[in-house]
């Protein structure tokens, strides 16, 4: 048995090195943007691959910060964010818990309804929706990004929050009954918290997908004031059209958050989208 | 006879169920009605009081150049982005799910492509693929040595919409990767086992045995990704804007253009409808497909 155990972990090697040189496809794109950042202007021009090793700077990324007005275009994108998220989560578990354990014949057509829309393309709507913001005085708005945000996106949330409640055996929630606790209270206090895997889920693929998102900041926002990360970097590249040098940090600040993220929630991403995605 | 404690447990039941339904209603529900409305009319900023006029935007898509190419491009991207996408990921999961010293680590170099936005990517891709001098690619392609290949990259008409599919995998293969890495782990060890005492080679174990096993994660991952192919917009227009002409038009850039900018709501609507029939015809045929390859399995 040992040569083979020995040959197999010699492919092991091989293939690791493999992998390696392919992973060069997504390194060097990375590695270009970022020495990018680091030197000063004309340098971009003239050697895009060189590494700084004489004149390292962070002047660019002072720049773009302010050029940004990024800690304003954060916070705008944090707010919208995290408020969609926590709503969607709020509004979504709690119609699942009633739909399940309703089962009327207008319970379930609501549930049909909602599965089907799962289907509609976000663009279906965009016209009369922006007649509808108008109409509400809802456009550039925080306020509005977020119930668009949410709303546009609750379909899915009900369905994978319907799924699990399913599996839940109600004989949980009927001992509280019989103790006189009000549905509401059933919910909060017994339901929710056994809800957490899905929740899980849910914020993390949310959260990635609202931080993200750029049409609905491009439709409904036209004021600097509440642009989001994304919209303020479509605005700048108007702007400063072929200036690479200033536009590449720009690029970094808008990944930074995200990639922040992502090393500090790695494992729950990975177990949240294939979840999410098994599932729908 | 109304009993009203009854009454009082349900009434809790629709308090739970209302916001979701009002919201829906109004964001989602109503404006999906209004748009399928407005595609029988000829409503635009110039005709505020409207007319029905039938089907005559639907026929009049396909008289319409940019529309035509719009329609195909989209359909090119998303099954193009698919198939490649699908045929890399496959392969990169079997080999990650190897006992590999570094493998989380290269699990995540090749995921984090997807976590960034596509608006992002695309404008950086747009440096890269850059047909000036410090364009990355050919920048690499001249010190390589190999200068005949094409260099304008996103300005070819031919090459446009080639170079957007190209940068659409390079972002979500990783992610379709993770879910087949997922499945993988759940076929059980027993069948490998089994077929090597067979006899079976590498390539047959992994066409016959993991192939076929893979079916549920395949189902997913061309479902998803061949609708969010459709829907495409962010990547592209940071990428080439829609151009050059009209090669790399997408639906999307299209309904906004004549919805936002020429403000002919009626045709732009009919346009959206239209791509819900497209997304709902094609997930159908590929559902009844794929689910048919899931049921072999068992």
């Amino acid at each position: 048995m040992k040569p083979a155990k020995s040959m197999s972990a010699k492919s092991n090697i091989l293939l690791e090195i493999l992998l390696w040189i392919l992973s060069l496809a997504i390194l060097i794109p990375f590695y270009y943007l970022i020495v990018n950042t680091l030197k000063p202007p004309q340098e971009v021009i003239s050697r895009p691959m060189g590494f700084p090793l004489s004149d390292l700077t962070l002047n660019a990324y002072i720049t773009a910060w302010a050029d940004m007005n990024y800690e304003k275009v954060f916070m705008n994108n944090f707010l919208t964010t995290a408020s969609a998220v926590v709503l969607i989560i709020l509004v979504g578990s709690m119609a699942a818990y009633a739909l399940v354990r309703k089962r009327t014949r207008f319970h379930r057509f609501v549930y049909i309804l909602m599965i089907s829309a799962i289907m509609v393309p976000f663009q279906m709507i965009i016209i009369p929706l922006f007649q509808i913001f108008s109409n509400l005085h809802l456009m550039n708005s925080l306020l509005g990004v977020v119930l668009v945000f949410v709303f546009t996106n609750i379909p899915f949330v009900i369905f994978l929050y319907y799924s699990f409640i399913k599996t839940i055996p109600i004989q949980l929630e009927e001992a509280a009954t019989m103790d006189g606790c009000s549905v509401l209270r059933t919910f909060s206090s017994i339901c929710f918290p056994l809800l957490w895997p899905v929740t899980g889920t849910i914020a993390i693929i949310q959260s990635v997908a609202f931080w993200n998102d750029f049409i609905v900041q491009l439709l409904f926002i036209t004021s600097t004031k509440y642009f989001s990360i994304t919209r303020m970097i479509y605005s700048n590249v108007g702007l400063f059209s072929t200036d690479w040098s200033s536009l590449l940090p720009m690029f970094v600040l808008g990944m930074l958050p995200i990639l922040i993220f992502y090393i500090i929630m790695q494992k729950s991403i990975i177990s949240g989208i294939t979840a999410g995605s098994v599932k729908g | 006879m109304f009993n009203k404690e009854k009454f009082k447990v349900s009434i809790q039941y629709e308090i739970l169920l209302f916001p979701a339904l009002l919201g829906f209603f109004i964001f989602f529900l109503w404006p999906a009605i209004q748009s399928v409305t407005y595609s029988f009319t000829d409503y635009s900023v110039y005709k505020k009081h409207f007319s029905f006029i039938g089907l005559v935007n639907y026929f009049d898509v396909f008289k319409d150049d940019r529309l035509v190419a719009a329609m195909s491009n989209t359909i090119i991207f998303a099954f193009a982005v698919t198939l490649f996408q699908n045929v890399l990921a496959i392969p990169l999961a079997v080999a990650l799910n190897a006992k590999l010293m570094t493998k989380n680590i290269l699990r995540m170099i090749f995921f984090i492509p997807w976590c960034f936005s596509s608006l992002i990517i695309g404008f950086l891709w747009s440096f890269i693929l850059s047909s000036s001098d410090s364009g990355l690619l050919n920048y690499i392609l001249h010190g390589l040595g190999i200068d005949f290949l094409p260099h304008n990259w996103l300005g070819d008409p031919s090459l446009a919409l080639k170079s957007a599919i190209g940068v659409a995998v390079w972002q979500t293969t990783g992610w379709a990767m993770i879910i087949y890495l997922a499945n993988l782990q759940s076929i059980p060890a027993e069948i490998y086992e089994s077929v090597k005492m067979d006899g079976a080679t590498k390539l047959q174990t992994f066409w016959y045995i993991t192939i076929r096993f893979l079916a549920p994660s395949m189902t997913i991952n061309v479902l998803l990704s061949v609708i969010g192919g459709l829907k495409v917009y962010d990547q592209i227009l940071a990428l080439t804007g829609g151009g050059p002409g009209y090669a790399t038009e997408t639906i999307t850039s299209s309904i906004i253009n004549y919805g936002f900018v020429e403000n002919r709501f009626g045709y732009a609507s009919s346009l959206s409808v239209m791509m819900l029939i497209v997304i709902m015809v094609i997930s159908m045929i590929l559902l009844k497909y794929l689910s048919k390859r899931e049921e072999s399995l068992s």
